[in-house]
């Protein structure tokens, strides 16, 4: 009996692992939500000379694309980003608001761990938060336990997020 | 009465003789042992599982075969080939995994790859400026890429032209598909071919592999399996008769130190 009950409760566990992992939502489907009526055409961004630098700095390495594709609309922007947690690429899909988040959420998960960042709990902490100098977050973000790396990617794309919408027209404080 | 010395069950000078010559014999086999357990201890550490081995000889060692499936197309300057499931820009390697490709272009100092669904664009350096998946919110499965003057057309169930910014999409006439400069296979030069396969199979086997196949012995097949056996009993061996000496001499000097002096 014990050991029906410990096989069960381990199926349970790796099936909620795998079940964890996917595609949430397609980014096409969250851009879709983002914007009322029709979606406004993509816009491009290239990350080149002081841009490149400072996306290197906030990623930790080289972006991986010179040129970004983003979604604008009076002050907002979408965004859809990928960073690798530990392995495998996150995709985000983050709103800017008056160079305030809006809203982040984890649409793509391949990791085999840190899944949790994807729940409402977690990412509801970055609403409403900017940059401050240096491009970081001007709020403390609490952290999941055995999901740090893809809190940390999070936290990256959040903060790529805001600068990249400062170098966006529909940035209010860009000339 | 007299006193009878006990004499010990294995006479210690034949087993300590054995004990050096085993233990010299097999230290090679040993070290080997010890290095590899290290090494395989810190696999994660020192980037074992992602270095890889680029040696001609251990690579033919292990049979690794050049690849069968190689597909190239030129642009003007640049050479884009799918080598089983690894894509090259010219010897640059693009990150991922690849299943087909179906050309490549070069328009305005941009080169255009349709690949797996997708259009990567680079630079002319072999920098990714982007990854187009979608035309106008549609995934994308590209049969063909070519171009008209410097605007790409990619066929997918109709042919679709773009500008180089790849942002509107449209229908090709009749007489605009007629124009349509292909992109073709090409024969992929000689110097080039050897250069992507050595680089293909240098890719392939790991350090960790190597440090698994020595401690396990391996590396050898099935005898070196059988030798790695034939160290690790003798290192139980040598560290029992190695502490059998070290008793009986300690019990000798015991019995030394008790004896009373005359």
């Amino acid at each position: 009996m014990i050991r029906f009950f410990s096989l069960l409760l381990i199926s349970v566990l790796v099936a909620s692992t795998a079940f964890a992992r996917g595609v949430y939502q397609q980014p096409t489907d969250f851009i879709s939500n983002v914007f009322t009526g029709a979606i406004p055409t993509p816009n491009r961004l290239w990350l080149t000379g002081t841009r490149k630098q400072i996306a290197n700095d906030i990623l930790g390495h080289p972006p991986t694309s010179l040129r970004l594709r983003y979604w604008g609309q009076g002050s907002r922007t979408a965004w859809i980003l990928k960073e690798i947690g530990k392995e495998k690429p996150i995709t985000v899909g983050i709103v800017i608001n008056n160079n305030r988040i809006e809203r982040i959420k984890v649409l793509i998960f391949l990791e085999s761990r840190g899944w949790e960042v994807r729940h409402d709990f977690f990412t509801e902490q970055f609403n409403g938060l900017g940059i401050k100098n240096g491009q970081e977050l001007d709020k403390h973000i609490d952290g999941i336990s055995g999901a740090t790396l893809s809190v940390r990617a999070l936290k990256k794309l959040s903060r790529l997020a805001l600068y990249l919408h400062t170098q966006t027209p529909f940035s209010h404080d860009t000339p | 009465m007299t006193r009878h010395k006990k004499r010990p069950l294995i006479q210690l000078r034949s087993l300590y003789l054995w004990h050096r010559y085993a233990g010299i014999s097999s230290a090679l086999l040993l070290l080997i042992l010890a290095i590899s357990g290290l090494l395989l201890n810190h696999t994660t550490d020192l980037n074992l599982n992602r270095s890889f081995v680029n040696s001609e000889w251990l690579l033919d060692w292990y049979e690794i075969e050049p690849p069968q499936r190689a597909l190239s197309y030129a642009t003007e300057q640049h050479t884009v080939t799918l080598i089983e499931d690894k894509l090259y820009l010219d010897k640059k390697p693009i990150n991922g995994h690849f299943e087909s490709l179906a050309g490549a272009i070069e328009v305005q100092n941009i080169i255009v790859i349709a690949v797996d669904a997708q259009l990567l664009l680079f630079t002319t350096g072999g920098e990714l400026i982007e990854r187009i998946t979608e035309v106008d919110g549609r995934r994308i499965l590209i049969g063909a890429i070519g171009k008209i003057a410097q605007q790409p057309v990619i066929q997918t169930d109709d042919f679709l032209l773009t500008d180089i910014d790849f942002s509107t999409w449209q229908s090709a006439s009749k007489n605009e598909i007629l124009k349509i400069g292909w992109s073709y296979p090409t024969r992929l030069p000689n110097n080039l071919r050897r250069t992507l396969e050595h680089d293909y199979r240098s890719n392939i086997l790991t350090l960790e592999r190597i440090m698994l196949d020595l401690h396990s012995g391996r590396i050898l097949g099935n005898n070196g399996v059988y030798l790695m056996d034939a160290a690790a009993i003798m290192l139980i061996l040598l560290s029992l008769s190695g502490s059998y000496i070290w008793l009986q001499q300690l019990l000798k000097r015991r019995q030394h130190k008790k004896e009373p002096r005359k």
